[in-house]
Formats: structure tokens, C-alpha cells, sequence
């Protein structure tokens, strides 16, 4: 094993969560709110569909090969030529996918505060911060996940609460006045967020054995909480801007600039940033460990350090590289994104698993394999 | 690990940093104010703040105006930077207004400007002038700092009137495109100095001047929105010999929109309670069927101001500044879809049935013996 | 427990060993010299290596008149009216005895001593201060355990003084500190063990561990730590905590180190290993987190409401110790929205006059401010209290007036240094003192975005960190939610395992101990 860290079920649980969601609510709800206008609030609701689907997924291939990520099963399940020719795409699809995620902060960093810093200044620093993270391991990231999973919480949920006196919660009305279309229309680019929680398959091998049986659980309320969040901020944006909402590409962050309490605690759009910072730092820092992990188990490394810095790199030259401008960032998402995100993380994975079934229809499982996957009588 | 890290920090040392702004380095503006110019250019006036340190103190002069023109607002902020020697800084600007004139001219591409930056506030309040915005700006009150400091008490002044920036871009997105600004102008010279005030609303179509509503209008529209607050009404009661004046403690209304057989209407209840401010009738605001006299006077006074609101906007003005339509989409989403193109021919049939009632909770703490 | 690698890789300042000192190596089988039965022999070599040692005495008498003997002491160190009347005097004038009997037997009337017989022992004992006697025609010495060093009376701790709380404080004498534990502790558990370090100081360093309360493996590797260590001189409790900690290149301290012997034994009820060095008057407690550096005594001995409140102002005081200057560069140079209008156009005109920007105004008064620090604990006591009045109050002000600084730096300053002397614990403090200024930069440079970065990286290095195989930010990193009750507010006590009334006699908490009272 690359990393002998070991996380808890609770770490597994806040990490995916922050690391789909945390900077899935500082540009989605605008997206959302173009299509579906004030059935926003419904579209992540069908989001979090493939959200559990992915869960279930990763969970199935872990079962069929337990102690495995979906790089390693692939190996397992399709053999050496087809597993690493799998393994590649997924590399490619994980780089890609951290540099848009890299893209994104910066864009945002760049784009309300820090106006003139050129964005390979910004994108590079939480690069590297996120691998000093990264070469710390993943139970740093999983205590990481202790203390900003909840803190990310607790700031949106303040951030929601102090906006209260500016709510019109009429702007959620008429409810679906246009059928199901909006808010589905506008379900495309969750669904595509969603997804990603198949990379829960990495943290899989690093639970406890004692606690592997509450995997799928934990999965799922992980895809829950996000959707909840989600919700909330999709509704919190609604209620204050009503008809705009869909004009702000930052809305919740705009939203914080409403918030003005005793005439003192005003302009705290800095602090909202400092929260961006925060959960943009975990997600990145995630996702940065997930790409170098598949590295290193793509290509049979004994230990993944000294790779850290290179994929940063690679990392960074892909933020750079994977949209002229920000307009074509947001056309990336609402056209070929959806698509590539379905491909490799529900059409891919499921195909593995049929074959990997397929397969142990043929041969039955190892008898470690079935202690694993019989413990406890897991989901 | 830790080296790394001491390369790139020294690195970034050498850098300089891009985004610094010393706060001497910031020009703040607390108002801002856009003009049409004679040959139909953009005029961009700011109200800066003045530091004094190192000079003599003054109470007076803490602000100053300047002034420039351009193309486009972005134009004449752009000719506006080049004379200041410090950087233009929106981040306090808690008042702009516009002149009577660029109204005319329409004020959705401005208002676009100040909502794109990340810079102005969304919580700003917004202002239409009689005349020159410029004008405003440059007047000294006595009270406040500056005239902007005073516009931005006046507007949060618990009536309800202030609009602000981001209300303003709801209402501009609005299918009825239909937008309320509050109108400000100055007061003669008084002892202390030129002091600005409210005198009534502004109506904006698309963003464009069209037409205005005087006090009583602009209550009945702060009505009918719901966002009527703590507005004093004085009423004559003949009867009695005198006035009543009233200050609002609590103001609702419920609006029940109907579409039957092509027929729209809408039912409005208002309901208002105020205490007694000042009574110079021979009525006992103890007794009370005394105070429910003056109940039915106020409740008939709210009912002439809607009906005069009423009016000016369906008859006069033919604009929805009441949101009218955005409370038939929700309840008739279908109807509306298909009446919102030709909205302002719709809205000015609407029937309205007012409903008004009042109720007048405390005399106050005192009571001559009558 | 994992015990961190790193540790082992550092290198270990070399010293010699004892046979540096200048004579052959011994003929018995440990390669030591034995004592032979003529005394002369026996002079002749202690005074060759004594040589040059003037305050190494050398007293020649006859034991009852009728044996020659020699007493060895160090002039100073020995008690002596002691060494007369309980040695000297029986000797010279005592009963006859067998040849060969130890002096102790009937003779020598001191509760300590030993018989000795190589001359690197008697080397020894009479380096640690106990007067030696060599009979003539005897192969063994007798070690006498007069010792007796000038020493600090027990006092006051100087660095960790309380409001409510026993004023003892260990001295420089280990003897002495391991007595003031034993009076608090009164049960055979706990055990004391004692290494002698550094091939020329032979300092005694004494462990103190809750046999059943602290773990074996910890205790092991206590030892195993204090076994590897090759050097020439331990002086200092520090010298020891550098280099039994696990990584050397952390700001942060991994042992604890406290000067009262209250918050050791609480520590050693916690089940920790406390570590007493002779000629310090500082114990090092291993292993350690984060939270105990945050804790006071105090908070236990007050009612647990103020320990509470106190703690948490202690939190928040932590952060605004480390990020208060670097927020306030953040905003002002970068982020002027966020301050409320009056109070921007109040600091605009206070900053009007002066040249630098903000970061460079921080750092300077900063950097004045440790200086002024470190200055005042070097001031002899006439001199400090004066010094700091006007170096706060008249530099501050003039510096204003210069237009060297403005007020609101001074006002962070200001609150920035009183946070920091709100650590309870002194090496905690410097720490973070030290982490403020590369934070400072980094939100100079970045702004808010530069100061959560600098953040995060701390963050980082702190969950990586660990205090033998302890992480260091336990109860927090792994997530242990009954500690970290105990973290959030300060528990009151009957609320823990210790209990009151219905148990009497029978404390169910940490209790290991048969009934031996």
C-alpha cells in the first residue's frame, strides 16, 4: 500500500463531501439558475441522483476487489493491457478535472478580490499548499477534514442565517410553472458535480477494517449532506436576488456582501473569501491526492512523494491550459463536461463492474476477499 | 520540504504585489453622481473624502467633488482616474444618483457598470435628482459630513422609500420592466446650508424617465409594495375642528389577485395601526368611540392615497410600479405568460377594490383633560 | 505507537568516555581498575588524577590510632560538621573492629554509603560530592553519603506564578524535586528511575512515571531515547527536550516543560513521563499536544466555570497573538471594503503621514516590540519596571508623532503582545511570536488569501506533527470526543470518573492502586 494512513468513517464522509462541494456552491447555483430560474433549488435534488449512483459504484467495484482503488480493480478486472489503458484515461480525466477545479478558485480569487494578481500566481499557491498536504498523506487530510468540514458548514449556515431579514421567499414562487424542464435543464451541471463522488473508491482502502462495513453508508450521507447544502445555497441565493440571480456568476458570495447586521458587521466579502480559501484549499488537496495516488498505482510505484511536485505542475499547466477565458470555462460545463464526467465516471465504472461480475460468475472470490466483503453484514 | 518553501516565499518577496492598495493609496468615494452633458456625453461627478492630516483641522471641507466626462460611464471613470492622483475606490459608496436628464436618456447600461465590478455595493442606495446630480453632491450639510452621508440616512429613514442598488436591478430584470427611484432635490437655503431631501418617486420604463409620483403617489406605491413602514399621516377631521397626525407603527397589505373570464382584478387589504402623535380635535383619544372615528378617518385617508397611486400609475403613467404583475405570476402563471407581452395594457384595466382598515393603538403618554 | 523515524536520523553530538581521563585501562574484567590493599598504591594514582584539583582535599588520619586512612572530599561540597562528628570522630576514637568489616557495620553512624572497589568508582562517588575513605589494607573504599551542595530553597516558581495554587517550584537539586513529588504522590506506583548523561558533566536525570497509568511502550521508549544519546555535557532540562523530541525542525515544543511541581504530578496522573535533569530547575514532560500548553493550573483550581470562560478567551487570544497583525495588514492594504466607512477615513488620515506602507510599518513595530521583549528580561529588576513604562507608553507615542507609525499599528501591536503573554506556557509563546511574522508576510503579499495559505501550511505541519507517536493536535486530529469535552470547556469534577459522597473511599477513576493506605 502506497499510503498506510488510516481514516475514520467520519473523515471519509466530511472529506467527499468537501471535496465534491466546496467550490461546487460558488459557481453552480449561477449555472442552475440560467436554466431553471426559480425551480433552482430543485435541480440539485436530481443532481444528487448520480451522486448516489456513483457511491453505489465505487462500493460495488471495491467489493468485487476489496482493499482496491477503481485504477487497481481496473487492473484486476480487465486485465493488464486494458486495466492500464483504463488507468491512463483516468489519469488524464483526473488531471484535466484538478486543473478545471484549480481554474475555477483561481477565476474566483482573481475575478472578485484579488483583481490584478495574475491567476497563475493564485492558481500556483494553493497548488503548492495543497501539496504540502498531499506529501503529508491521507490521514492529515482526513484530520484536515475534521476541522473544515464542519467549519465550512457552520460559516454557510452563518452566512445563510444573517441574510435572513433580506429573504423574499416569494421569488421560489410559482413553483415548476413550467413543468419539470426547468429545474431539469438546470440539473445538468449537478449531475455532473455529483459524480464525482466515485472517488470515494480511494478512500475505501484506507478505512479501518472494523469500520469498512459502514463504507456505503457513510457514502451516502455524504451525497445527502452536499445535497442539502446545496439546496440551501440555491435558496439562499433565490430569496435575495429573485430575477438576477442567474446575472451573478458568484452568487453566494454576493450574497455575503448583503450582509449587514447593527451596521457593523458589513463588507465581510473577505471572509467569505478566507471560507473559499479554506474549502478550496481541501478540495484541491483531494483531488491533487486522488491523481497522484492514481499515478503512482497506475504505473506500480512503491511510494508516491516524489511525485507530488511534478503533477502539481501538470496540474497547473492544465488550469492554464483548458479555457481561454472564463466564458469558455462556463460553455466547458454546460456542453462537453457533462458528457466526459458520465463517460468516465458512471459509464466506465459500471462497465468494469459488469465484467468484474461476469467474471466471478466464473471463478468464486479468494476467501479473504469474502471475509471482507461478508463482514458485519454490510449495505 | 521546509526549504522549498523558503525559495519560493523569497521569490514571491521580489515579486511585488499586485493587488496592494495602500489606504492613502485609495481614492474613496461615498457618492457618485452621472450627468448628461451638453453634447450628450456621460458625466461622471464622485464625492471624495478629503484627508486633512499634516494640515490645519477643518470641520468643514471633508469632501470634495470631481468631475469628468466620457463615452460610457466605464469612459468617464477611466477620465475621471486620470486626474486623481490616488486609485478609484468603490468599496464605500453608499449613494448614486442620477440625473433628470441621463434618466431620460435611460439608466440600464450605468446601472450594468456599477453591478458587473465586484467594487460598488449592492446595498447602495440609488437616487434620481431634479436636476443636476452634480449639484447634490457638491452640497455641504450641516448635520452629517457629507451630503452623501445624509441621502444614505434619509433613504434607510425607516420609510421604506430607499432603493437600492440590487432592488433596482430586480426591477429592471422584471418582466414589466418597470422601476421605482426615489427623487431627491434641495432644499432652499436653510441657516446651516443646502440640506437634500425626498420629494417623491421616479418612475423608470426599460430604465427610462417616465414620469414621477409626488409624496402621497409614492406612499400609495410603498403601500400596495408592502414595504410601507413608520410614516406619520396628519388628517383633518372638520367635524371636530382640527388634525389628527398619526405615526404608523405597523403598515401590511394583501394583495388577491383574480383572473376570471379574461377579467383581472385584485382585491387589496390594507391594514395600518398607528399611536396618536398630535390631536388638536375635541376628540378624547381615550373614549373609545372617539378613537374610532379617527380610525375611519385614517382608514379613508390610506384609501385616497392608493386610489390617487392607483391613478397616476394605470392612468396617467401606464406602469406596473406596483409589481402588480409579478403577483399575478404567481398565482396565475398561466394567464400571466400569455398577457405579459402587452403587460401595461393589461395592468392599466385592472380592477382594484380597496379594502382599508385602521386602527389606533396608543394615545401617547399624555392626555388633556377634555 | 508509532515513534517517528526521524528521530533516529539526526546525529548525536559525540563525547569521550571515561577512559578519556589519562590512566591505563583497568585489569578487572569490566576493564576497571580495582582498589589494592596497600593505600599507598591506591594515593598514587587518586593523586595523579586528581592532580591540579585544589578543591579536591585529601585528609590523612588514623582509624582508632592505629590504621591509616584517607578521607577524600571536595572542599564545599561535603557537610562538613557531618563529615567531623558522624565520620571523623567515631573513626578516630571508635571501638576497635575486625579488619575487613564494612566501616558502615556499627562504626559510622550515616543512613547512607556504600563500599566501593575500583578506583573509577571512587573517582566517581567523589565527583558526586561524597567523601571517600581508603583504609589502608583494605581492597574497598567507603563512599559516606554526606553530600551536600549549596542549593536554591524552594520558592516561588519564577515563569509560572498562579493566583490560586501551591507556590512550590522546583530547584536546582534533583533530590530535592523528586522529594516535592513524592510528597504529592504518596504511593509506591510511582516510580523513579535514575541515568546518569553526558561523558563529562555525569548529570543525573531522573524519570518519573505512574507504574499501570503510563504506558509501557512509552515509558520504553522514554528510556530507549535517553540510552542513544551520546554527549559531552547536560546542563539544562533544554538540552535534554532537544534531544529527545521528535522533530527537530518544528517551532513547536513536543515536550512540556513546567517549573511547579503541582502541574507534573498532574501530569504524571495523566499518565505521562516526567523527565527531572540535576542543575534545573525545569521538568520536560513527554509526550505532549497542543491543548496542554494552553492550560493553566488555574483553570483546574478555580471553579469550573472560570476555567471555562478563561479557556476560551485563551483560544481566541491564541489567534489573535498569531494572525492580529497579519489581519490587519490584510485589510488595510487589501481589503478596504471590509472596514466600516468612519472608521477607514479615521485610519486614512492617521496613515496619511506615514512613508511606509502597512506590512513594512508591522514588521518594524513588531520587530521593535520583541526587541523591547527580550530586552526587558535581560533588565536588572531597579532598572525594568521604569524602562517599560517608558518604552511603551513615551516610544509608542513619539513614534506616532515622528510619523514613523500610526496609531492603529500601535493598537495591534499592543494587543497582539498581550495576547501572546496570554500562552500559559513560555515555549508555546515563543512559537507562535515566531510563526507571526512569516504569516504577516504572506498576507502582505497576498492579502486574506495569503494569510489562509500561511494558515493552512501551519495547520498542515501541526496535524503531521507528532510528540512520541502522540499527534499533536490530539483531541482534535483524531477525533476523540470525550477529551475533547475537556478541550471545549474545563469539565468540573463531578463530572469526570472522580466522584464524591456515594463512592466514598472509592475513587473509580485512575485509580490502579490496591487499598495499601
Amino acid at each position: 500500500m502506497l499510503d498506510r494512513g488510516k481514516i475514520s468513517v467520519l473523515q471519509m464522509c466530511l472529506s467527499m463531501y468537501l471535496m465534491v462541494g466546496a467550490t461546487a456552491i460558488l459557481i453552480i447555483p449561477a449555472i442552475t439558475a440560467k436554466e431553471a430560474k426559480q425551480d433552482m433549488w430543485i435541480s440539485p435534488f436530481w443532481g444528487s441522483l448520480s451522486g448516489f449512483l456513483a457511491v453505489w459504484l465505487a462500493w460495488s467495484l471495491y467489493r468485487l476487489t476489496p482493499g482496491k482503488s477503481i485504477i487497481q480493480t481496473g487492473e484486476a478486472v480487465l486485465g493488464p493491457r486494458l486495466g492500464k489503458a483504463a488507468a491512463l484515461l483516468y489519469i488524464l480525466f483526473l488531471v484535466h478535472g484538478a486543473g478545471l477545479i484549480v481554474r475555477e478558485y483561481g477565476e474566483f480569487i482573481v475575478g472578485t478580490i484579488l483583481l490584478k494578481t495574475p491567476i497563475v500566481v493564485v492558481m500556483g499557491s494553493i497548488v503548492l499548499t495543497a501539496a504540502f498536504a498531499v506529501r503529508s498523506g491521507i490521514e492529515v487530510l482526513g484530520r484536515f477534514s475534521l476541522l473544515l468540514g464542519p467549519l465550512f458548514g457552520l460559516f454557510l449556515i452563518g452566512i445563510v442565517l444573517l441574510l435572513i431579514p433580506r429573504y423574499e421567499p416569494t421569488h421560489m414562487l410559482p413553483v415548476m410553472e413550467n413543468g419539470l424542464r426547468p429545474s431539469l435543464a438546470g440539473a445538468v451541471t449537478p449531475l455532473t458535480w455529483f459524480m464525482e463522488f466515485l472517488f470515494i473508491s480511494f478512500l475505501f482502502p484506507h478505512l479501518r477494517a472494523e469500520e469498512t462495513h459502514k463504507a456505503l453508508r457513510a457514502g451516502m450521507w455524504a451525497v445527502a449532506l452536499m445535497l442539502v447544502t446545496m439546496v440551501i445555497a440555491n435558496l439562499s441565493a433565490l430569496f435575495l436576488f429573485g430575477e438576477i440571480t442567474g446575472r451573478m456568476f458568484f452568487p453566494v458570495f454576493n450574497a455575503s456582501h448583503y450582509i449587514s447586521m447593527a451596521e457593523f458587521l458589513e463588507h465581510l466579502d473577505a471572509m467569505v473569501m478566507a471560507l473559499w480559501v479554506m474549502g478550496g484549499f481541501f478540495q484541491i488537496s483531494m483531488w491533487y491526492y486522488v491523481t497522484v495516488i492514481s499515478v503512482a498505482q497506475c504505473f506500480h510505484l512503491s511510494d508516491y512523494r516524489p511525485i507530488v511536485y511534478s503533477v502539481g505542475i501538470l496540474i497547473i499547466v492544465f488550469s492554464l491550459w483548458l479555457a481561454p477565458g472564463f466564458a469558455d470555462l462556463i460553455n466547458l460545463f454546460t456542453t462537453s463536461e457533462p458528457f466526459y464526467s458520465a463517460t468516465m465516471q458512471i459509464l466506465l465504472p459500471a462497465l468494469t463492474l459488469i465484467i468484474g461480475l461476469i467474471k466471478r460468475r466464473r471463478r468464486p472470490l479468494s476467501a479473504e476477499a469474502e471475509k471482507v466483503v461478508n463482514r458485519k453484514g454490510n449495505g | 520540504m521546509y526549504r522549498l518553501l523558503g525559495v519560493v516565499l523569497l521569490l514571491l518577496g521580489l515579486t511585488g504585489c499586485w493587488d496592494r492598495k495602500e489606504i492613502n493609496d485609495i481614492a474613496i468615494i461615498t457618492a457618485a453622481g452621472v450627468d448628461l452633458t451638453e453634447d450628450k456625453k456621460v458625466e461622471l461627478s464622485v464625492q471624495l473624502y478629503v484627508n486633512h492630516a499634516g494640515r490645519q483641522q477643518e470641520e468643514a471641507d471633508q469632501t470634495v467633488v470631481q468631475s469628468a466626462t466620457g463615452i460610457t460611464l466605464a469612459d468617464a471613470v477611466e477620465s475621471l482616474q486620470d486626474t486623481l492622483s490616488a486609485q478609484v475606490f468603490w468599496g464605500h459608496t453608499e449613494v448614486f444618483i442620477f440625473g433628470r436628464d441621463i434618466a431620460r436618456t435611460g439608466i440600464e447600461g450605468h446601472v450594468d457598470y456599477f453591478f458587473r465590478q465586484p467594487g460598488p455595493r449592492g446595498l447602495a442606495y440609488l437616487f434620481v435628482s431634479r436636476g443636476k446630480a452634480k449639484d447634490i453632491l457638491k452640497q455641504k450639510p450641516p448635520l452629517e459630513r457629507s451630503s452623501s452621508k445624509s441621502l444614505e440616512e434619509i433613504a434607510k429613514a425607516q420609510k421604506g422609500e430607499g432603493v437600492t442598488l440590487k432592488e433596482l436591478a430586480q426591477m429592471m430584470e422584471n418582466p414589466a420592466k418597470v422601476s421605482i427611484i426615489p427623487l431627491v432635490a434641495t432644499l432652499p437655503e436653510q441657516d446651516g446650508g443646502p440640506v437634500p431631501y425626498i420629494y417623491g418617486m421616479g418612475v423608470l420604463k426599460k430604465g427610462k424617465w417616465a414620469g414621477q409620483m409626488d409624496e402621497r403617489e409614492a406612499q400609495g406605491v410603498l403601500w400596495l409594495r408592502n414595504r410601507i413602514k413608520f410614516v406619520m399621516i396628519t388628517i383633518p377631521i372638520e367635524k371636530h375642528k382640527g388634525y389628527v397626525s398619526l405615526k404608523m407603527v405597523r403598515g401590511r397589505a394583501v394583495l388577491s389577485p383574480q383572473v376570471k373570464n379574461s377579467k383581472w382584478s385584485m382585491q387589496v387589504k390594507l391594514h395600518a395601526e398607528y399611536d396618536v402623535r398630535q390631536n388638536t380635535t375635541n376628540l378624547n383619544m381615550t373614549i373609545p368611540a372617539d378613537v374610532s372615528i379617527v380610525e375611519s378617518y385614517a382608514a379613508a385617508y390610506t384609501r385616497s392615497v392608493i386610489k390617487a397611486s392607483l391613478n397616476k400609475a394605470q392612468n396617467v403613467l401606464h406602469a406596473d410600479v406596483f409589481d402588480f404583475s409579478g403577483v399575478f405570476h404567481r398565482k396565475y402563471p398561466q394567464e400571466w405568460k400569455k398577457a405579459v407581452a402587452d403587460w401595461e395594457r393589461t395592468f392599466s384595466e385592472i380592477e382594484v377594490d380597496i379594502q382599508s382598515t385602521a386602527e389606533v393603538l396608543r394615545p401617547g403618554v399624555s392626555n388633556p383633560h377634555q | 505507537m508509532i515513534f517517528s523515524r526521524s528521530w533516529k536520523k539526526r546525529k548525536l553530538r559525540s563525547g569521550g568516555h571515561l577512559s578519556s581521563l589519562s590512566f591505563q585501562p583497568g585489569s578487572d574484567e569490566r576493564g576497571l581498575t580495582p582498589l589494592s590493599f596497600e593505600l599507598e598504591s591506591n594515593l598514587h594514582i587518586l593523586r595523579n588524577i586528581f592532580a591540579d584539583c585544589t578543591d579536591v582535599l585529601f585528609h590523612d588520619f588514623w582509624i582508632s590510632g592505629s590504621r591509616r586512612a584517607i578521607l577524600i572530599y571536595i572542599n564545599g561540597t561535603a557537610n562538613q560538621e557531618e563529615l567531623n562528628q558522624q565520620v571523623l570522630t567515631p573513626l578516630l576514637e571508635g571501638r576497635r573492629r575486625s579488619a575487613g568489616s564494612p566501616l558502615f557495620h556499627g562504626i559510622i553512624p550515616v543512613a547512607s554509603g556504600s563500599e566501593i572497589g575500583t578506583i573509577e568508582e571512587t573517582v566517581r562517588h567523589v565527583m558526586d560530592g561524597n567523601p571517600v575513605i581508603l583504609t589502608d589494607g583494605e581492597n574497598t573504599a567507603t563512599s559516606v553519603g554526606l553530600t551536600k551542595w549549596e542549593t536554591r530553597s524552594v520558592e516561588e516558581p519564577i515563569a509560572e506564578s498562579v493566583v490560586r495554587g501551591p507556590r512550590e517550584g522546583f530547584v536546582e537539586t534533583v533530590e530535592i524535586n523528586t522529594s516535592l513529588l513524592r510528597k504529592r504522590l504518596r504511593t509506591p506506583l510511582l516510580k523513579m528511575k535514575s541515568y546518569k548523561l553526558g561523558s563529562i558533566s555525569h548529570t543525573e536525570v531522573v524519570i518519573a512515571y505512574l507504574q499501570g497509568v503510563a504506558e509501557k511502550a512509552l515509558v520504553d521508549e522514554v528510556e530507549k531515547r535517553l540510552h542513544s544519546i551520546r554527549i559531552d555535557g547536560v546542563l539544562d532540562s533544554g538540552d535534554l527536550e532537544e534531544l529527545l523530541q521528535d522533530n527537530p525542525y518544528s517551532p513547536f515544543p513536543q515536550l512540556l516543560s513546567t517549573e511547579r511541581p503541582d502541574i507534573a504530578c498532574s501530569q504524571l496522573l495523566e499518565g505521562r513521563v516526567v523527565i527531572l535533569v540535576e542543575g534545573s530547575p525545569i521538568a520536560v514532560v513527554a509526550p505532549t499536544t497542543f491543548y496542554s500548553f494552553l492550560q493553566s493550573p488555574e483553570d483546574y483550581y478555580e471553579r469550573y466555570f472560570f476555567g471555562t470562560v478563561i479557556r476560551w478567551l485563551r483560544y481566541l487570544f491564541l489567534f489573535i497573538a498569531l494572525l492580529g497583525p497579519s489581519f490587519y495588514v490584510a485589510i488595510v492594504s487589501f481589503h478596504q471594503e471590509m472596514i466600516p466607512t468612519a472608521l477607514l477615513l479615521t485610519m486614512a488620515n492617521s496613515r496619511e503621514l506615514v512613508p511606509f506602507p502597512a506590512l513594512l510599518e508591522a514588521l518594524l513595530m513588531e520587530i521593535t516590540f520583541e526587541a523591547l521583549r527580550e530586552a526587558g528580561v535581560r533588565l536588572p529588576k531597579q532598572v525594568g519596571a521604569a524602562v517599560s513604562i517608558v518604552g511603551a507608553l513615551v516610544i509608542g507615542q513619539a513614534a506616532i508623532e515622528a510619523g514613523l507609525v500610526s496609531s492603529p499599528m500601535v493598537m495591534v501591536v499592543a494587543i497582539t503582545g498581550i495576547a501572546s503573554f496570554i500562552i500559559p506556557h513560555y515555549t508555546l509563546g515563543v512559537a507562535i511570536r515566531i510563526l507571526r511574522f512569516p504569516i504577516m508576510l504572506l498576507s502582505g503579499i497576498f492579502g486574506i488569501m495569503g494569510l489562509m495559505l500561511g494558515l493552512l501550511m501551519l495547520l498542515t505541519h501541526l496535524f503531521t506533527l507528532r510528540s512520541f507517536g502522540v499527534p499533536y493536535l490530539s483531541p482534535l486530529a483524531p477525533l476523540n470526543l470525550q477529551e475533547l469535552s475537556d478541550v471545549m470547556a474545563r469539565v468540573p469534577l463531578w463530572m469526570t470518573d472522580a466522584s464524591v459522597d456515594e463512592h466514598r473511599g472509592k475513587n473509580t477513576g485512575r485509580d490502579q492502586e490496591p487499598d495499601t493506605t
